[in-house]
């Protein structure tokens, strides 16, 4: 890893400025009030940053989003694109958890009329969905050629398998499918991902059942069918073990490839090629094909969810239960954006960071064009989260990107010691939320502390102009990993 | 022990430092250990055999860490430790032959651990210093 000296320039109460410096070929833009700012401090995130400022071809800022945290390679919350003709891709990036991205349903309930069963429904959500380290299913076992039509059409193919309808796809980030090449995508990442569809996986990963406990802009939160005290499922989860493999695949060909064409790297894990390149296009196609894989998995999760409520509440409810929207916060994507008056196509990378096109933006679904994408970000499991939408200020400053999550702010290990001496599941369902986990490990690494105040993270963008702020959720249950 | 964790704010970060090069490689499979049984002892009861290539120390961690954390995935196997049979160690090329000894993931004597997604590339540092070895490695969770 390559450490400089890091000079940071404050430029309103949100942006902070890291002067483009030695060999950096533009500044850094951090968004960030002073308290999170603060929190920084001891964090390499800002040195990644400046890595990132290094790579050929980049257009705008190396940005970062108030989440931000020490990654690899790419902070997490770190926005960076590249000119298509002179710029490149790299799948650190993007990260191992490629399309790991977050999807909110809506239930006709209110918060009363699910309490009395809320138990059953962690329980019956907990069985319907597999969780933890290597989790999979045995009602759903792909063929190759099954596995190949889930990763050239994604949602789709779910929707098609009769997991969904067709009213989700308009809801979800480009539809739910990307331009996939399942052949650029190795065995063994396929015998990685071949029964692990539908489930949830571990970490930060969760289902969580929640309600709608605060609304900041009536006529968007109307739209959205989020009206106050409605009972929502938020599913967090990506492309599971086939999409950590198509990352580590193409890791070990583009550090071939960043010295085949004279990249020079301030980290390894930046390892990248030049999008007109054969590895690049490569690595997009399967990139895109495990894009496709997780919108596949989290729309079975949906089925799932869904299969849970009507198991629960009857099958009215599960009828009733729509998407509010999917959105990936890890992903490179092709992109159109005015850059110095100019319409320039560019591949951005969001690592933990989450689209916002703004109103009127053609890529969305006409549902959405009047009040502009919706953005969803999930906070820790003691807290809230948050619905938001996208903005013109994204879309000029950030290349319609805004934040993810609440961002950790404490090591793995300084939590499971913190959490300790406590009962972790208790202390939640004290306070009115349900856990059901795979490992108290898990718990204990992700307890509340472990996380910034994600109402914090998401004020700083809703003031920055880059997010609108909708609702705000407040959970009931949690499953995890 | 050799091996220690070192403060990451949202990954695991860890460090070995050996005598030898063949007990860095000892001392990576108890690092995974701890990572997929937790604090928990692992039994030897079957093998899986290895035999890497490798053009440098850095390549030759990352792929064994790599084959043991995709047992573990794929399979559910635990590691306990590592059986050398052979190792061509630097400045020559590299290669290791031999057996990852362990057993089947047993929730009830092991404590299942928050998922690796991989052995990361990020300040991957393998060296030779005047105590022997030193090792830097990032698990991404």
């Amino acid at each position: 890893m390559k450490e400089a000296r890091v000079t940071v320039e404050q430029v309103d109460s949100f942006r902070w400025r890291v002067p483009r410096a030695g060999g950096m070929r533009t500044d850094g833009l951090i968004f960030a009030d002073a308290e999170l700012m603060h929190d920084l401090e001891g964090d390499q995130c800002i040195q990644q940053v400046i890595n990132v400022a290094h790579l050929p071809g980049i257009v705008g800022p190396s940005i970062a989003m108030p989440d931000i945290h020490w990654g690899y390679g790419f902070p997490i919350g770190g926005v960076a694109a590249f000119d298509e003709h002179e710029g490149v891709v790299s799948p650190g990036g993007v990260g191992y958890d490629i399309n790991c991205g977050v999807r909110l349903l809506r239930t006709p309930l209110v918060v009363d009329q699910a309490r009395p069963g809320l138990r059953q429904l962690a329980d019956t959500l907990y069985r319907q969905i597999p969780s933890g380290v290597g989790a999979s299913r045995s009602d759903v076992r792909l063929s190759v050629k099954e596995l190949d039509r889930v990763l050239a059409r994604g949602a789709e193919w779910a929707v098609a398998e009769g997991y969904g309808t067709e009213r989700d796809l308009e809801c979800i980030e480009a539809g739910g499918r990307l331009d996939g090449d399942p052949d650029a995508v190795s065995h063994h990442a396929r015998e990685r991902g071949k029964n692990q569809l539908g489930t949830v996986g571990s970490g930060n990963h969760f289902v969580e059942v929640g309600y709608v406990s605060e609304v900041y802009d009536q006529t968007a939160a109307q739209r959205l069918g989020l009206l106050p005290n409605t009972v929502t499922v938020f599913i967090h989860s990506g492309s599971r073990g086939l999409g950590y493999q198509v990352c580590d695949d193409y890791l070990d060909r583009m550090v071939r490839a960043a010295a085949k064409y004279g990249i020079e790297l301030p980290d390894q894990q930046l390892c990248c090629a030049p999008l007109t390149s054969p590895e690049a296009k490569a690595y997009l196609g399967a990139m895109n094909a495990a894009a496709n894989y997780a919108f596949a998995n989290r729309q079975l999760m949906s089925h799932y969810v869904r299969r849970s409520l009507a198991e629960v509440f009857g099958p009215g409810v599960s009828d009733a239960t729509d998407l509010v929207y999917d959105v990936c916060h890890n992903i490179a994507k092709f992109e159109t954006h005015q850059v110095a008056g100019e319409q320039r196509r560019l591949c951005v990378h969001r690592k933990g960071a989450t689209r916002a096109f703004p109103p009127g933006h053609p890529e969305l679904h006409p549902r959405f064009r009047d009040i502009g994408q919706p953005v969803l970000i999930p906070g820790d499991m003691g807290r809230y989260s948050f619905v938001l939408v996208g903005t013109p200020g994204a879309f000029t400053e950030t290349f319609g990107s805004t934040c993810h999550g609440a961002g950790r702010r404490m090591s793995r290990h300084q939590a499971k010691k913190l959490a300790r001496s406590r009962n972790i599941p208790r202390e939640l369902e004290e306070r009115g939320i349900l856990v059901r986990a795979a490992s108290r490990a898990t718990v204990d690494e992700e307890i509340p502390e472990a996380y910034k105040d994600v109402a914090r993270v998401v004020d700083v963008v809703h003031a920055a102009g880059i997010g609108r702020k909708v609702v705000k959720l407040t959970p009931l249950a949690v499953v995890k990993g | 022990m050799t091996y220690r964790f070192l403060p990451h704010t949202a990954d695991i970060r860890a460090s070995i430092e050996a005598s030898t090069f063949r007990g860095m490689l000892e001392d990576l499979v108890q690092v995974l250990r701890e990572l997929t049984a937790g604090d928990r002892p692992v039994q030897a009861r079957t093998g899986r055999l290895i035999a890497i290539q490798a053009p440098d120390p850095a390549e030759l961690l990352l792929a064994l860490s790599r084959e043991i954390l995709d047992a573990y995935q794929l399979d559910g196997f635990v590691p306990a430790r590592l059986e050398i049979d052979t190792l061509a160690q630097p400045p020559g090329p590299l290669s290791l032959r031999g057996r990852v000894m362990g057993e089947p993931f047993d929730p009830a004597r092991h404590e299942t651990q928050p998922e690796i997604k991989a052995t990361t590339r990020h300040g991957l540092v393998v060296e030779r210093n005047a105590q022997g070895w030193r090792a830097e490695l990032l698990f991404d969770v």
